[in-house]
């Protein structure tokens, strides 16, 4: 059990230096990548949300529209 | 133990090596193939990997690099019989990593490419096909793991 430890111990570690390595050789792969936006599988990049007082409607002391048809009760 | 007994044995144990080293190609194979495509273009598969939503952005670059090297190291070990037992278990935790992390984004209902070939194969959701290909190949290193605590037996 220990020589399996200490093999797979070897193996992560030189896995580990190569892969620094290999990251260190690359110009167009940074250390620490920019933030990017999310992309699934749906349909490209998610869209960023607006905000919320964009999509509020804007508030109003006008008084309200009247109906374009008065109803029954207002017939009589 | 008559001669037939013994006859019977050593059949049996030469069917097991041979059944061993066809896993053994199949795995370190299946293992060549994924890392191949990722080393060759890593910004490709660090593109993919914050669709899971489980690594940090600090760790996606060297998980990206790192992960494959780790894929070619252990389809080496296999292939080549050096450092066979730590090529074993190093297989059995990646096998055992990626299925965890398929499981967890369908889990999640995440519609993400697995990236698990790289670029090599055309981008498709990841699916109940893919979660069941890894518990296959995850049986398999499973085996051979199973298979060296029998050689340290014996």
């Amino acid at each position: 059990m220990r020589r399996d430890v200490r093999e797979l111990l070897a193996l992560l570690a030189a896995g580990l230096a190569l892969g620094l390595m290999h990251l260190a050789l690359r110009p167009d792969l940074p250390w620490v990548p920019a933030p990017r936006a999310e992309e699934t599988m749906c349909g490209g990049e998610a869209e960023p949300e607006a905000p919320a007082a964009a999509e509020a409607p804007a508030a109003s002391f006008a008084p309200a529209t009247p109906m374009s048809s008065p109803g029954p009760e207002d017939v009589q | 133990m008559s001669q037939v007994q013994a006859d019977m044995s050593d059949r049996a144990t030469q069917w097991r090596r041979g059944g061993i080293w066809v896993l053994r190609l199949v795995v370190a194979g299946v293992l060549l193939a994924a890392a191949a495509p990722k080393l060759a273009d890593p910004a490709a598969f660090a593109a993919k990997l914050p669709n899971y939503r489980l690594f940090p952005d600090v760790l996606v670059n060297v998980v990206a690099t790192t992960a494959p090297m780790l894929e070619l190291l252990a389809a080496l070990a296999l292939l080549s019989g050096r450092l066979y037992r730590g090529g074993v278990w190093l297989s059995v935790g990646l096998m055992a990593t990626f299925t965890a992390l398929i499981g967890s984004a369908l889990a999640r209902g995440i519609d993400l490419d697995c990236g698990c070939f790289g670029s090599a194969v055309q981008a498709e959701p990841v699916g109940a096909l893919d979660l069941v290909r890894n518990i296959v190949l995850l049986g398999l290193t499973v085996v051979l793991a199973l298979d060296l605590g029998r050689e340290r037996a014996r």
